[in-house]
Parts: structure tokens; sequence; C-alpha cells
């Protein structure tokens, strides 16, 4: 119960209002319906607007809500529950209506400063412009992976279990149905678990750190929660790896061309380049 | 064929609407709905054909292909009969269509069609995919390949080991994707992460098409204003995950942002009209898309808040009255 009320607090409520002000301008737009008396026009939904924002916004409430909504979601979308583009539309028109005379072109001398005004207040209070996704990073990753997914598919037949870096196996299921994997994006990205009861064995998690950060030698120093420095050698990993299944691996350019074939060796199968990867095969 | 899916998505949702609205309010749907209304009641209809499919697949194994046959039959079906049922009483009663004239909409209409514009733009061209906490794009692309619902695991395509919380399984939007895809022979990145957001996006300023009349039935030029601040704000609450405008942009296809940004304000609109039947089906859709797991979801929560609002404020005008005729 502490550490759902911490994160109704620190992480909901403080993280929330962090990168943006978007929630400023809802109690600032509920504050003008109330003192232009505007709010009276639509009573229903100003109460409750008003009162599921503090809802929100207080933690023990925010709390109980987080619990309604349950611990898969985080606290940001406990907000759904508050219409709160259409308060501050509601708000924003209200207050246009009547700075624009009725939306008359002839009040342009006050209607258009304050309309300035309160566009540049909505950018100073949401992100300035600033892009949450790097499109072109991500469209550039998207189409590197898909286009060594694609060679892959072309080399090999039957069926193809793969182990990859992350930047590969990230959008190599979305690509095609035809690979299988020897662990997807839920390793990394653990909001994915509640998607299956299914759960990775400890060998397999080890596979993915070695991957993740192999030395040019083929072996990986590795932090681990439980056992601390742990030191996973290329060898060991390829044998899990071959007895799990797989027999298609790409493996990072930077490791030495000699440790590649000791691995391809370990793992009984072949060694070839595909674009800036090593492609062991068996 | 992009052009015919997302003609079809917007076509047949208004023809099956128009026909539900007539069914459950009677000769009074001309005066009180609109074009959105039909088209989000519409949508809703076909969220719930999707979900019949869908529980068929998932608890008769139907296979994929078989899914996009029942599903392109029934959704024919529903459209034709809900036309027939909405064009009937027009038959049937010569001249009452004309009753109705239809007013020339303000030219402040433009600004929130122009930034409409921009938004699908940016979502057919220039905004990325936010990807993290998803997984419908392998969702859909392990349905077409093996051309079975939830037979593999998609973030690896092996057997499923510990299986899958039937909650989720039961949602409806990956196997409604798959069913696009397989009837229109498109591309699942296509359809999940360009058509089905820029849809998204339409019935987005359908549902808040719908609030900005309720909130200013009197004034085409207060509901474009509202429009307008309404994409405003898309844009700039573009800047965090979980805010309105950054689902609408980057994750249309979500079935959490459906509900945020389609159902909730459409579900806004229909409590303060007291159209309760339609507001049930809003609550019935959110079940079909959004994991809401134990809880009851966001929708049922809204219908409480405002209906208990409205309790309390029509309980404390009846008190001011009494109180008035007695003094």
């Amino acid at each position: 119960m502490a550490e759902l009320f911490r994160n109704a607090w620190q992480l909901g409520w403080l993280r929330y209002t962090n990168s943006g002000k978007l929630t400023a301008v809802l109690l600032a737009s509920l504050l003008f319906l109330w003192l232009s008396g505007k709010w009276k026009r639509q009573k229903v939904l100003f109460s409750y607007s008003a009162l599921m924002s503090l809802f929100c916004i207080v933690p023990v409430t925010a709390m109980v809500l987080m619990l309604y909504q349950t611990r898969f979601y985080d606290y940001e979308w406990i907000w759904s529950l508050v219409p709160m583009t259409i308060v501050c539309a509601w708000a924003g028109t209200a207050l246009l209506e009547e700075t624009w005379g009725g939306f008359s072109l002839s009040s342009w001398k006050k209607g258009l400063p304050v309309t300035l005004l309160l566009l540049a207040i909505l950018a100073l209070c949401g992100g300035l412009g600033k892009n949450v996704i790097d499109r072109n990073d991500e469209l550039a990753r998207r189409q590197q992976a898909s286009e060594v997914v694609d060679k892959v598919l072309e080399d090999q037949s039957g069926d193809i279990c793969l182990w990859a870096p992350r930047e590969i196996l990230e959008y190599a299921r979305a690509q095609s149905g035809a690979l299988r994997l020897i662990y997807g994006r839920n390793m990394w990205d653990q909001s994915l678990n509640a998607y299956a009861y299914d759960t990775y064995p400890r060998e397999i998690q080890e596979l993915y750190l070695w991957m993740e950060n192999v030395e040019p030698t083929g072996t990986a120093l590795v932090e681990d929660a439980d056992q601390g420095e742990l030191l996973l050698e290329g060898e060991a990993c390829m044998t899990i790896a071959a007895q799990a299944g797989v027999n298609c691996i790409l493996l990072p350019e930077s490791l030495d061309a000699v440790t590649v074939e000791a691995l391809a060796k370990a793992l009984g199968g072949r060694v070839d380049r595909l674009d800036a990867y090593y492609l062991l095969t068996r | 064929m992009v052009i015919v899916l997302a003609l079809s998505m917007l076509i047949v949702p208004w023809m099956a609407g128009s026909g539900i609205l007539r069914i459950l309010y009677g000769n009074s749907v001309k005066e009180e709905f609109s074009f959105c209304d039909a088209l989000l009641t519409g949508g809703i209809a076909v969220i719930g054909v999707a979900e019949m499919v869908h529980l068929s697949a998932v608890f008769g194994h139907l296979s994929l292909s078989r899914c996009a046959l029942l599903f392109g039959g029934l959704t024919g079906i529903l459209s034709v009969v809900s036309l027939a049922i909405w064009l009937i009483p027009y038959f049937l009663k010569k001249g009452s269509a004309e009753g109705r004239t239809l007013k020339k909409p303000p030219l402040l209409f433009l600004l929130p069609a122009l930034l409409f514009l921009g938004q699908a733009v940016y979502i057919l061209l220039l905004s990325g995919i936010y990807l993290n906490g998803d997984m419908t794009m392998e969702t859909v692309v392990s349905f077409l390949y093996s051309n079975e619902i939830y037979h593999v695991n998609p973030m690896t395509g092996a057997a499923y080991q510990g299986g899958i919380p039937l909650r989720l399984e039961i949602l409806c939007l990956p196997t409604f994707y798959s069913i696009l895809c397989s009837i229109f022979s498109l591309e699942p990145q296509t359809v999940v992460w360009q058509v089905i957001p820029c849809v998204t996006l339409v019935c987005c300023y359908g549902a808040f098409c719908c609030v900005g009349k309720t909130l200013f039935p009197e004034s085409g030029k207060r509901q474009a204003c509202f429009l307008s601040a309404v994409a405003v704000l898309l844009w700039v609450g573009s800047y965090a995950f979980g805010m309105d405008g950054f689902g609408v942009l980057y994750g249309g296809f979500r079935g959490v942002v459906i509900r945020n940004t389609v159902l909730i304000p459409y579900l806004v609109s229909l409590c303060l009209r007291k159209k309760w039947k339609l507001a049930a089906l809003c609550i019935v859709a959110e079940a079909c898309l959004v994991w809401t797991f134990y809880g009851a979801g966001g929708c049922v929560l809204l219908v409480a808040g405002l209906a208990v609002s409205r309790l309390v404020w029509r309980k404390a005008e009846k008190q001011t009255e009494g109180g008035r005729r007695n003094g």
C-alpha cells in the first residue's frame, strides 16, 4: 500500500506534471469557468470534472483510483477519467467568444492578442513542439532490422529460430511471422510480460545479457541482481542456444573473427557475413 | 486498397449507425442525432461484430480466413439491414425527408478542418510509432502467418507455455485488424500503423464534434471554435505518454487510445444529452477493446460520476424551488 501511495504522489503527479503542464491549463480552465459563471450552463460536467481532477491530484484518492484501474496501468491512466481536453476547449471557447465579441472580425484588436497569448501559454505548457519520438531514428532502425530479417529469411529455409542483438529482435516479429525468436521484446520491455503467463528461464535471460554486453573476445561481464558480477562465456552461451533450438544467430561485427569461428564451432555451425553482423547457422 | 479500406471504415459504420439509432430512438433520430452520432454508433456496432467473430474464433477454434468471411458477411448484413431501417420511413412517408434543411456551416470550421488535415498528414507521413508496452503488430502478424487466433506467443512465435490471461484473450482489436488485412490484402504495417490511427483521428473529431454540439447547440461558430481548441490541445498534448494528443498521434491503434479519445468524449456528450442506451453501448465497447483487468473500466466510472452529479444538482434545484415556494 505504501508503494502504491508513493506511486500516486512521487512517481504519479510529480512525474505527470514534469514533462508538460496541460494539467495546469485544466485547473486554470476550471477556475475561469467558475469565476466567469460559465460553469452554470453545464453544472453536471463542471462539477464532475472539478471533483475528478481533485481525486486524481490528492494522493489518497488517486491511490483508490489506481486500485480501481488495477496496477497494470500507471498513474497517468487515471486521468482518462477527467475530460481534460473537453474542459480546456470549453473554457478556451468561452474566453475567445468574449474577447472576439461573439466571433466578430471587427473585434480583432482585443481578440487577436488574447488568442496569440493563449496559444503561447498552451505551447509553453506542452512540450514546445519537442519531438517525443525521433521518427527518423526509429524509421532507420526499423528499416535496418527489416532488411536484415528479409536477408535471413531469403538465405535460410525451413523453421528458423533466431537469436540476435536487441535492435534486430525488436522489430523481427513485427516484420515477419515466419521467424521464431529465442526471446522477444518482452525480455527488456517488462510491461509486455503481462500479456502472457510465459516466462523466460534463467539461461535464456543470460543469453540476452551476453548478447547485449559481449566483448570482442566473446565474453561478457554483467551485473546480476542475485549473483553480483557474472562472467558469461561465449562458448557456453552457444551451447545453451543450441539446446534451446536456435539455428540462426546474428553476432555484432565488433567481435574478433577468431572468436566468431570458435563460437561457430561451439554451436556446431558455419559463419557468413550479413551486413553489419556475423551470421552463424546450423 | 488503402483508400477503399479507409472509405469502408467510414461508410459501413455510418450506414450501420443510422439504422441502429432509428431502432433505439425511433423517429426522433433526425432532430437529436447527427452524422457523427451515426458514425460513432456504427463504429461501436462494428466493434461488436468483431468481438462476436473473435469470440467464435477463440472458443470455436475458427481459422482467421473463416473469421474474415464471417466478419464480412455479418458486417454486410448489418449495413444493409440498418440502411433499410433508416430509409424505409422516408419511402413510406414521402416528403418527410425534406423537412430538414441543411444549414451552411460557418467559415470558421475551416480552421479545425485544416488542423485535422495537418494531424492526418502527420500520422501518415511524419509521426513515429510508440511501441513500448504494446504488441498489437506482433499479434496481428502472428495471426496472419498462422491463420489462427492466439496459436503462438506473438513475442517469440513459439507455442504458449503458460497460456494467456482470459480477459486479454477476449479483446478483439488484433483479430479485427488481422481480418481487415486479410479482406483488403494489405500489409499489417499499413493497416495498423497508418489506416487505423487515421480512422481513430476521424472518430476522435467526430466524438468532440458531438461534445461541441452538446455544449453549444445554438451556435455553429462556437462549435467550430471548440473543435479548433480541441485540435490545438491535441497537438500541444502530444508531449507525454497517456495524454490524448500523444495517443492519437503516436498510437491510434491501441485500445486505450480509442477509449480515451473516442469513447470517453462521446460518452460525455451522451451523458449530457441523457442518451443512456448509447452510453451502455460505449461501456460494452470499452470491455471489448481495453484490458480493464478486474476493474469495470473507465467508461462505467465516468457514466456513474456524471449520473451522480446530475442527481445531486437535480436534488439541489428541487430543494431551492421548494424553498422558494414555501418562502
